[in-house]
């Protein structure tokens, strides 16, 4: 499937010194900081993909969620579209921070086991406020494009497989025409055929909506093959900055290297 | 429908079982209700037999029970020998008096709780959820008997509130509008003291069930779609709160009739808790079977139909006992 042209490209997300800490223990114990993320550097390009790998605990869904909101940075910025999200408040924010879409691995539980699939879908236009008939068929539409037959608009999450439910998760995220979506693990836990077709599928829509991935994973084996380059994450921090996913040809060995090397 | 009939089966036989132990348990209890007639000099030994075979004490606890469970299906729950009335329309006119404490207290404990707990859930490291905390800790280690009798003390001493009784005399000739106000009044205290007693309960296990929803992947989810913060809480975060308090609700309108005995002793509520009392010990005994047994059917019937609402309301529930 030909990508979209990145010969003109441009950062659509930077990020620049970026910190978080979390604060462990509670107000009566011995309480520590715990430095999740260390002056993390990041580019990422329109219509490109950029591979996150590090090991579990190494900062990467914090990260995610520092990008998406859900997490304030204590310093640090993040440039979005051109803009800076920490000098943005309120709607203005929220409305810039739509455009960023972040996919869970653990679909079963990211989508509410109460609601229908297409409401599931067509949620993040009710805050849009439109109208729902509009909205339905809107949702019925993405849900098509990823691959759902709109004939199972009324199934919960519990009546489709691991695979439907990504497809699902997908197409809520899209609905918002998102400019970057972040991806985190959402090939972990499904087998090699699904793990194709939903490469495949995040693919065909990249090139479709000229989208930017930013594609969080442990292993580079998930994420390696539709990668345009590749940062790997150890304790925090970002060590070697951005490359092509051929220079990590072991990459078990390079996050080891990467340890020993922040180790020493 | 399957589900339910079999959970309905299920309750029947619950309930049948209820019944047998009743009579095992008031059967193994010392003495019996002419114990004390047996005390009066005037009453011959005569008349005490004739008594017994009219009661039928004389014969064996299967033919009793079997004798019990024919009033039953009349309708009767047996037959009161300190009132000499069947024990159904005694009850029937106690029950009500203590529904209407019970369910005025289980009203207002939701009603309070609900918001109390949603917002603790949401503001869980804040000076609000640390001083609700403290307040629900309070009342859950203070007993429902000092409760009610430090309100009854406040009755007595301040004379705001009357200290017992559900009308006063004066009432009794008045319009029906000042009757229901003199009942309200007369309401008052005890559904205070059920209110305390029930919110700290309601309040954690509220707040409880709202955190372990807030902090699901699902709310999580939403968050980062940028779902507005009211829609997640009652969109998402309550929905999926609500099997356990589904269940609780249950559990709480099976006790309506239970939960207030104490109470209604301790502050002349002239609901079941005095007239229980007052049958036991005079060992009236099928007056407290009957008791026993009305208590035992709103028990069974509140979890019958919590199992329903929960039926009804999670998707997932409905597809694996459909299935």
């Amino acid at each position: 499937m030909p990508l979209a042209d990145k010969s003109a490209a441009w950062p659509v997300l930077e990020v620049r010194g970026l910190c978080k800490a979390h604060t462990q223990g509670r107000w009566w114990q011995r309480q520590f900081q715990v430095r999740a993320l260390d002056n993390i550097d990041l580019t990422l390009n329109v219509g490109s993909t950029l591979a996150l790998v590090g090991e579990s605990g190494a900062g990467k869904s914090t990260l995610a969620m520092c990008l998406v909101g859900l997490l304030e940075p204590d310093a640090g910025e993040i440039v979005f579209d051109g803009r800076r999200l920490g000098e943005l408040r309120g709607e203005e924010r929220a409305t810039l921070c739509r455009k960023i879409q972040l996919i869970f691995q653990d679909s079963a539980g990211a989508l509410n086991p109460r609601m229908s699939a297409a409401e599931i879908v067509e949620e993040p236009l009710v805050i849009a406020g439109e109208e729902s008939r509009l909205r339905r068929q809107r949702a019925l539409r993405a849900m098509e494009q990823v691959g759902l037959p709109s004939a199972w608009s009324n199934r919960r999450p519990h009546e489709l497989s691991g695979g439907q439910r990504q497809r699902l998760a997908i197409a809520r995220a899209l609905l918002l025409e998102p400019k970057l979506v972040i991806l985190d693990e959402v090939l972990a836990g499904l087998d090699l055929s699904i793990q194709g077709q939903i490469s495949n599928l995040l693919l065909d829509l990249q090139s479709e909506h000229n989208l930017s991935y930013l594609c969080i994973s442990h292993d580079l084996a998930h994420v390696g093959q539709f990668a345009d380059e590749v940062a790997v994450i150890h304790q925090g921090k970002i060590t070697g900055g951005n490359r092509a996913p051929q220079a990590i040809d072991q990459p078990r060995e390079r996050v080891f290297s990467a340890r020993a090397g922040a180790g020493g | 429908m399957r589900y339910l009939g079999l959970r309905f089966l299920q309750s029947c036989l619950l309930l049948m079982g209820v019944s047998v132990l009743s009579f095992l348990f008031v059967e193994a209890a010392p003495g019996n209700f002419l114990d004390e007639v047996r005390l009066n000099p005037q009453i011959s030994s005569q008349t005490l037999a004739r008594l017994r075979e009219q009661y039928g004490m004389d014969q064996p606890l299967a033919a009793r029970y079997v004798h019990w469970l024919h009033s039953v299906a009349r309708g009767e729950l047996g037959f009161s020998f300190a009132y000499n009335s069947p024990v159904a329309p005694l009850l029937l006119s106690r029950a009500r008096i203590t529904l209407l404490l019970t369910g005025s207290a289980m009203l207002i404990s939701w009603l309070i709780a609900l918001p109390w707990g949603i917002v603790t859930a949401e503001k869980r490291t804040g000076w609000f959820d640390s001083g609700s905390s403290f307040v629900t800790a309070l009342l859950l280690a203070t007993p429902d008997v000092t409760l009610a009798l430090g309100l009854l003390l406040f009755a007595i001493r301040t004379n705001r509130l009357p200290a017992g009784g559900m009308m006063s005399l004066a009432a009794e000739n008045q319009s029906q509008w000042l009757q229901i106000k003199d009942i309200a009044i007369h309401l008052l205290g005890p559904l205070l003291v059920l209110v305390l007693v029930s919110l700290p309960t309601l309040v954690r296990h509220i707040r409880a069930a709202m955190i372990d929803a807030l902090e699901s992947p699902c709310v999580r989810a939403a968050r980062a779609h940028g779902i507005a913060r009211s829609r997640i809480l009652l969109r998402h975060a309550l929905p999926m709160a609500s099997n356990p308090l589904i269940s609780l609700f249950g559990l709480y309108l099976g006790s309506l009739l239970s939960a207030s005995l104490l109470v209604e002793v301790v502050m002349s509520w002239p609901g079941l808790g005095p007239f229980l009392l007052e049958a036991i010990l005079a060992r009236d005994v099928y007056v407290i079977i009957g008791t026993v047994m009305f208590a035992s059917l709103f028990l069974v019937g509140g979890m019958l139909l919590g199992d329903v609402f929960l039926f009804i309301a999670d998707p997932r529930i409905r597809t694996e006992r459909l299935a």
